[in-house]
Parts: structure tokens; C-alpha cells; sequence
């Protein structure tokens, strides 16, 4: 049955082309989409994911990880004296405005962080001394943003909300999910950059004693008045639904990850049909000789798997290609295994739906009509 | 003799009300092994409802078919494929191969389906050994389009043998081809008989075929007249 599947798809090349394209736009576009998407997820939740932190203090409702209400300092210290409470660290995290050498300004996301800053640090630093951001004007930036930021090296010198900063040290690949670059500094600076008071801060990062359950601790954290307590999976789960839920940029993703879908459906649907019916007469003879509808099932459904097979090559090589293309644009597209093993999961599970109706039309093939005409 | 295939009393109505056909009504007619049995009649005339009511491709509305002594139409359908697998094999006017697969690949498939338990290299090995018993040696490994009409019909024959049946049932299996090359098919089916002891039916409008069967039905208006004896059977080819 394997080799019939096989022959029938390659005895018309033209026809099974058609289906392998189809099927490899739809692979190509399925992993482009959810690459993009989980790559611009990677990037909403990136601090807290790299965050040392057990739990995240926040102002009140915080829904959006990169624009949060400012909280009082005084926060701070009641969250530091909380018992259970290991280590406590403020964080700053708002925009500036950074001046562009061509003129122009550019918003930027400036994270401040406490000089002996344990529970975050910038990670991946590929140049520089990242400790050194604890000076008045030291900045770490990422390397990837040099283009949109107008820099070129360490030790490049810039105006951030009127005040100089001066990159220290360089990360490589730390992107925002707002498109604006991150800009590491120390928390006084940081206020300076965003023109926070000296009493505002954005997060406590909390550090839990051991033998000390998370959730008990988050549950003390907020009965302080005005804050939130989030531990931190939650809180990387909250900054990925806001932009993925509330702005509709999931539903934008998906939905185009589904016309991929529908066209591989459509595509290989329509082939393997025709192919049915072209063959009609032949799966009527093997009926009439005593084949069982199972044997003839297995053919059209080898066919839907071969094309599938072909088209998941074909299109994974193509996300690929895109991948490294998007690369160069500052976009990451995330293709890990889960990702490679859905989307095959998911073609082989739209080329079998793909023949159902070539599957129905053989089931309900009455052998009795080789004889007519 | 007992027959192979006996049908008793069967009609076949198609459709419901005013609008019913009756194709056939009351036919008996037994099949025995080693015969050329031909039917023959008009077009319309149910030549085909009989045809297919004897291979099981069509349930009778009436009366029963028998194979080998046993009542075939009271079991359910889905044991049917295994009963036609093993007693019968058909031959048609469009040859209907696989373009797809090459001769000998045509009829190693027959085999594999009728032998799902067999090895790949046994259905093989038998499709060989029936494809040269055609005469189609040197064209084993041919693609239809590759084949003449005949070698074509040459391939289905061969493909129906796969599996040994005891029966080979034929629907104008001349009709696609010249007459030089319809007898050359009649000589092949009508050695079936006496060399291997089948039983072949053939329906055909050709009377020139006459001379190979052992016995001929007519059939009219759905009615299936009593058999007359064929030229073969009075001598006229062996």
C-alpha cells in the first residue's frame, strides 16, 4: 500500500509539487507566526525570566510589565521587614528619552538597578564591565539596538532625558517586546533618566528565606496596602497575556498561523480528491476484488502523509531561512523542539483531515460500479 | 457436478414506488467449474445487475446466491471481501490498472490484497509466474501507457488470477480492443477452463465469441433465459 501511495503521488509530479507547496506554506507559515509570536513573548517576560527573584512587588493591578505606576520607596522597606523575607531589591523600570546623534530621540526603557544588585543583572554581556553601570553615566546596552540607537562601542557617549550616559558594557540579545531598547543603569541614575522622584521606584524583587513557602510569603507581601505580590511565573504569565491578550497581537498571530493552516487544508485536500477520483475505477477493482476499505484508506492516507512529510522539510527549511533573514531585522523567531514537534504534529493532523473526503468518497464507493460503463 | 455459484430465484429492484426497476426477476442460473459461461443480451437488459449479483458485488433484493454449496447472501457484508477474494476474480472493458504502477506492480498488488499475509517477494514471484503464463514476460515492468489494448487486458487477466480464484467474471472484456486481439483474450480465458479448471463468464455483446463458450444465457427484459449449449462445448474450440 506504501509503494501504491507513493507511486500514484509521484505518477503525476506536477499535481504532488502543487500539494508539497502547499503543505510547505502552510509549514513555513504556521512556524514563522508562532516563532515571531513566542519570540516577542520571550522578549515581554525576558527580566522576570532571568530575574533571580522568588516574588515581584508591584503598585496595585500592575497589568503592563513595561508601563507600571511608580511605587513610594517606603514600600520598599516595609517589603524588606516583611517576615520570610530573605533579601529585598528596588527596581526602576520606565521610559526616557534618549537623544540621537542624528537629532531625533528615541524612547528608550531604562531599568535601574541597585549597585550590589543580587536577584538581577543584565546577562549575556559580550563586552565591558557590566558593574561598572553603577557609575553616574554608565549605560549597558544590547548590541543589537547600536543601529536604532545610533552607537557603535563601548565608551559611546549620549544624552538620555538631558543627562550623559556613557556605555560600559554590551549585552547580545535582550530586546524589549515595546521595540524600545533596554538601557541598564543604577536605580539614581535611572530616576534621573526617567525623572522618577528620588522616593519612586517601580518593583521590590524578593528573595523568600528558605524553608519559607512562596505563597505564604506573597500572601503577607499583600496585605500591604496598595501593592501587588506576584510570584514569579505568574508575573512572566501576566506580562506575556497583556500584550498577547490585550492588545489582540496573539489573535493576530494565530490567526494568520491558521490561514497557513487552511491553505495547507485546502491545498492537499483538493490534490489527494482528485487524485481520488481520477483513480476511482482503480480503488472500485481492488474493492471488487475483495480489498478491504481499511487497505484503500491506508493508501489516500499515505499519500496525505507523504506530502506532509515533504512539505515539513521543504517549509521548516524555508522557517529557516526566514529565521536567520528576520535575525538581521532584530526580530527573533523562536523554532525549539516543542515548536518543530507541534507544527509536524499539527501537518500530519491537517493532511489526514485534509483526505477525508477522499476517504469518504472510497468508503462509500460501491464496488459494483467498476461494471458501469 | 455441483456449481461453484448457484443463484436461486434472485431479482434485483432498483429505486422504491413508481419509480422502481425491476433489473432482473427470478433468475436461476448455476456456474460450474471449468466452463466458459457466456451472457449475452441488449443493452439495458440486466446483463450486468447479473454479473455483479454472481462476483457479490450486489446484494440480490430476492432470492440467494450460493458459492461453493454455502448461502454467500446471508452474510453480512462486511465478510463478503474475503468471499470474493477467494473466489473470484474480474476482468473489465477498461482494464482499470493502476497508470501509476507498472504491469508486474499491478499484479502483485491483486496479490498482496487477496494474501495480506504473504511476503513481498512471494506476490512477486507469483505475479511473475502469472504474468508470464499471459504471455507478457517482456512486459513486466511496463506502465500501462507503455501497453497495447490487449496487453493491457493481458495484465487484468493476470491480475485476476492473483490469488487463485476459482471463478474469473468478465465485463466485455473485448469491447476495448480489435477483434484480432478479442479472440487472442477468449483463447486466453477460454485455456483458464480446461488447463486450470476455472470457471470463466463473460458478458459481451459479441457474438463471435460464441465459439469459446460452453454454455450461453440470454438475458432480456431481466429475465435470464435457460442455458444453451455453446459452440465450444459442441466442439467448436479447443
Amino acid at each position: 500500500m506504501w509503494t501504491l501511495a507513493r507511486k500514484i503521488l509521484l505518477h503525476d509530479r506536477v499535481k504532488f509539487l502543487v500539494a508539497a507547496a502547499g503543505v510547505s506554506v502552510s509549514v513555513f507559515l504556521v512556524l514563522v507566526q508562532i516563532g515571531l509570536y513566542l519570540g516577542f513573548m520571550r522578549n515581554a517576560s525576558s527580566i522576570i525570566d532571568h530575574a533571580g527573584a522568588d516574588l515581584w512587588v508591584a503598585s496595585a493591578g500592575t497589568e503592563n510589565f513595561d508601563i507600571a505606576a511608580p511605587l513610594d520607596e517606603r514600600t520598599y522597606y516595609r517589603v524588606a521587614e516583611t517576615p520570610g523575607v530573605s533579601r529585598a531589591e528596588r527596581m526602576i523600570l520606565a521610559f526616557g528619552q534618549f537623544k540621537m546623534q542624528s537629532g531625533g530621540a528615541q524612547g528608550v526603557e531604562v531599568v535601574g538597578l541597585e549597585r550590589q544588585a543580587r536577584l538581577f543583572r543584565p546577562w549575556n554581556v559580550v563586552e565591558g564591565d557590566a558593574r561598572r553601570m553603577s557609575e553616574i553615566d554608565g549605560i549597558v546596552v544590547d548590541r543589537s539596538e547600536f543601529p536604532k540607537l545610533e552607537m557603535s562601542a563601548v565608551g559611546d557617549q549620549r544624552e538620555i532625558t538631558g543627562m550623559r550616559s556613557r556605555i560600559v558594557a554590551l549585552t547580545q540579545g535582550i530586546r524589549s517586546f515595546t521595540t524600545s531598547p533596554y538601557i541598564f543603569t543604577n536605580i539614581h541614575t535611572a530616576r534621573v533618566y526617567t525623572r522618577l522622584r528620588p522616593d519612586q521606584i517601580t518593583y521590590v524583587l524578593v528573595q523568600a528565606a528558605p524553608g519559607v513557602a512562596i505563597s505564604t510569603l506573597r500572601e503577607r507581601l499583600g496585605r500591604i496596602p496598595y501593592v501587588s505580590a506576584y510570584d514569579t511565573p505568574e508575573f512572566s504569565r501576566r506580562a506575556r497575556a497583556y500584550w498577547s491578550e490585550r492588545t489582540g497581537v496573539g489573535v493576530g498571530f494565530f490567526m494568520t498561523a491558521m490561514m497557513g493552516v487552511i491553505v495547507g487544508l485546502v491545498v492537499v485536500g483538493q490534490i489527494l480528491y482528485n487524485g481520488t477520483l481520477e483513480h476511482i475505477r482503480e480503488y472500485g477493482t481492488l474493492k471488487a476484488m475483495g480489498a478491504e476499505n481499511a487497505a484503500i484508506v491506508r493508501v489516500i492516507l499515505y499519500q496525505a502523509l507523504i506530502s506532509a512529510a515533504l512539505g515539513l522539510v521543504l517549509g521548516g527549511a524555508m522557517a529557516m531561512l526566514a529565521r536567520a533573514g528576520l535575525r538581521a531585522a532584530n526580530l527573533s523567531v523562536v523554532l525549539s523542539p516543542a515548536v518543530l514537534i507541534s507544527t509536524a504534529l499539527l501537518t500530519v493532523l491537517m493532511c489526514s483531515m485534509a483526505s477525508l473526503l477522499s476517504i469518504a468518497k472510497v468508503l462509500r464507493l460501491d464496488p459494483a460500479s467498476v461494471f458501469k460503463g | 457436478m455441483d456449481p461453484i455459484v448457484e443463484l436461486r430465484g434472485v431479482g434485483k429492484r432498483y429505486g422504491a414506488g413508481d419509480n422502481a426497476v425491476q433489473a432482473l426477476q427470478d433468475a436461476d442460473l448455476s456456474v460450474f467449474a471449468g466452463e466458459v459461461l457466456l451472457i449475452q443480451g441488449p443493452s439495458g437488459s440486466g446483463k450486468t445487475t447479473l454479473l455483479s449479483i454472481l462476483g457479490l458485488l450486489l446484494r440480490p433484493t430476492t432470492g440467494d446466491v450460493l458459492v461453493d454449496g454455502r448461502v454467500a447472501t446471508a452474510l453480512p457484508e462486511k465478510s463478503l471481501p474475503a468471499i470474493r477474494a477467494r473466489h473470484f476474480g474480474f476482468v473489465f472493458q477498461g482494464f482499470n490498472l493502476f497508470a501509476a504502477l507498472t504491469a508486474l506492480e499491478n499484479v502483485a498488488l491483486a496479490t498482496q490484497l487477496k494474501n495480506p499475509g504473504a511476503k513481498a517477494s512471494d506476490t512477486k514471484d507469483e505475479a511473475r509466474r502469472l504474468l508470464t503464463a499471459v504471455g507478457l514476460k517482456d512486459r513486466m515492468h511496463h506502465r500501462p501507457d507503455e501497453l497495447s489494448g490487449g496487453q493491457k487486458q493481458r495484465v487484468a487477466i493476470a491480475r485476476a488470477l492473483g490469488g487463485d480464484p476459482t471463478v474469473i467474471l468478465g465485463d466485455e472484456p473485448t469491447a476495448a480492443v480489435d477483434s484480432k486481439t478479442a479472440l487472442g483474450i477468449m483463447e486466453l480465458l477460454h485455456g483458464l477452463t480446461r488447463e486450470q479448471g476455472r470457471a470463466v463468464v463473460v458478458v459481451t455483446h459479441d457474438p463471435r465469441l460464441e465459439r469459446y463458450a460452453d454454455r450461453v444465457v440470454a438475458v432480456e427484459d431481466g429475465r435470464v433465459a435457460s442455458p444453451r449449449t455453446g459452440v465450444a462445448m459442441a466442439g467448436g474450440a479447443s
